[in-house]
């Protein structure tokens, strides 16, 4: 290595913190370069310095009292951590929308696009279970009572009915000739004149 | 220490556990002890208010270390606004340490040793004392500290030598 590296190289170096390939080849710069060890040197006693200082400084039992105190009224104000479930539970009805939601999405990609239909009527909903057939014989009765009601009927109503029809046609018929012939006679008057 | 927790233990006991070590980073950052007692007790509850949002598989130490430098930056911050307490007027508290005529000698006993380093230590830049603390008290790899502190870690590593060199050639080499 010719160059030298990086004094922030060496931080990393001094600290123990390089990969171990990075550090071989460091080293080997370092059996040659007589300001680099001096360099490293200075950093490892500069790390070395700071070992004289106790880690745990002694805090004041007082102040470890209030610490814990401080932390226990914390502890009891701390709202109860809601399990996963319960919070899942709170978007229930989204969480239910959306699956509903993927399974028509799912289920219209599965049929593929269905061509647009005239709504069919079903009448399986209204008709019975199954169908009671009349005997052949009843079935004459009442087609006979149902036509000799008709014929009735027809008899009755057209009765009255030609009855006013033939008023109302008779007339208006005679109204209507009788105009005609105050009109041609208007006309003839005016002709002669 | 751990550098990881696990979901059994309880946070309660673990935060006190770390007090010491917490109060022993926040009292050089800042140089007030009372200060540094309140920051640590803020420290603890901040983290156990939010021990929720901590993801273990980070280290905890990283975690708890960020936060309790982020109110001493606060606070520093703060007291440099602060008119009537502003530091050009009083000094920095951190910069009190005398820091001249260090004695050379390498026979120093480990108390001295370390008052030494205490004032060598005050006298680095506020940002360069950060990562060294943060590196010696939580035990952290530089790497770590950029992540906490926010910085690249080129930054940190500048800082990191600069306040090295400083403090090994103030620091008189132990050939004992």
């Amino acid at each position: 290595m010719s160059r030298c590296p990086e004094n922030t190289e060496w931080v990393l170096y001094a600290a123990g913190e390089l990969p171990a390939g990075r550090r071989s080849a460091l080293e080997a710069h370092l059996a040659a370069c007589e300001a680099c060890r001096r360099e490293v040197a200075t950093l490892r006693r500069g790390l070395a310095a700071m070992e004289v200082l106790d880690r745990d400084a002694p805090v004041r039992p007082e102040a470890m009292e209030t610490l814990r105190r401080r932390l226990r009224v914390a502890v009891a104000h701390r709202p109860a951590r809601r399990p996963t479930v319960l919070v899942l539970w709170h978007y229930r009805w989204a969480a239910a929308a959306a699956v509903l939601v993927a399974a028509v999405v799912a289920w219209s990609l599965i049929q593929g696009p269905t061509p647009t239909a005239p709504p069919v009527i079903s009448t399986q909903a209204t008709a019975p279970a199954e169908i009671q057939w009349m005997p052949d014989t009843q079935v004459q009765e009442e087609i006979t009572e149902i036509a000799a009601g008709v014929e009735m009927l027809e008899a009755g109503e057209n009765g009255k009915l030609s009855g006013a029809k033939a008023v109302q046609t008779d007339n208006g018929s005679n109204e209507s000739l009788d105009e005609m012939d105050r009109m041609i006679e208007m006309l003839q008057a005016e002709s002669d004149a | 220490m751990t550098g990881r927790i696990s979901e059994s233990e309880d946070p309660e006991a673990l935060l006190v556990s770390f007090a010491p070590r917490v109060y022993g980073l926040l009292v050089r950052l800042v140089g007030r002890p009372d200060v540094a007692e309140d920051l640590m007790q803020e420290t603890m509850l901040r983290a156990y208010r939010s021990f929720d949002t901590y993801r273990p598989e980070g280290k905890f130490q990283a975690w708890i270390f960020r936060i309790a430098v982020n109110l001493a930056r606060d606070w520093i911050r703060r007291r440099r606004h602060e008119p009537s307490t502003s530091l050009e007027a009083e000094g920095d508290p951190l910069d009190v340490a005398p820091a001249a005529h260090l004695p050379p000698d390498a026979r120093m006993d480990r108390g001295e040793r370390a008052r030494l380093v205490e004032q060598a230590l005050a006298r680095l830049p506020e940002a360069d004392r950060q990562i060294l603390l943060m590196r010696y008290y939580g035990e952290l790899a530089f790497k770590d500290i950029a992540r906490a502190t926010g910085e690249p870690l080129g930054t940190v590593l500048a800082r990191a030598h600069r306040a090295l060199a400083k403090l090994g050639n103030l620091i008189p080499e132990d050939k004992s």
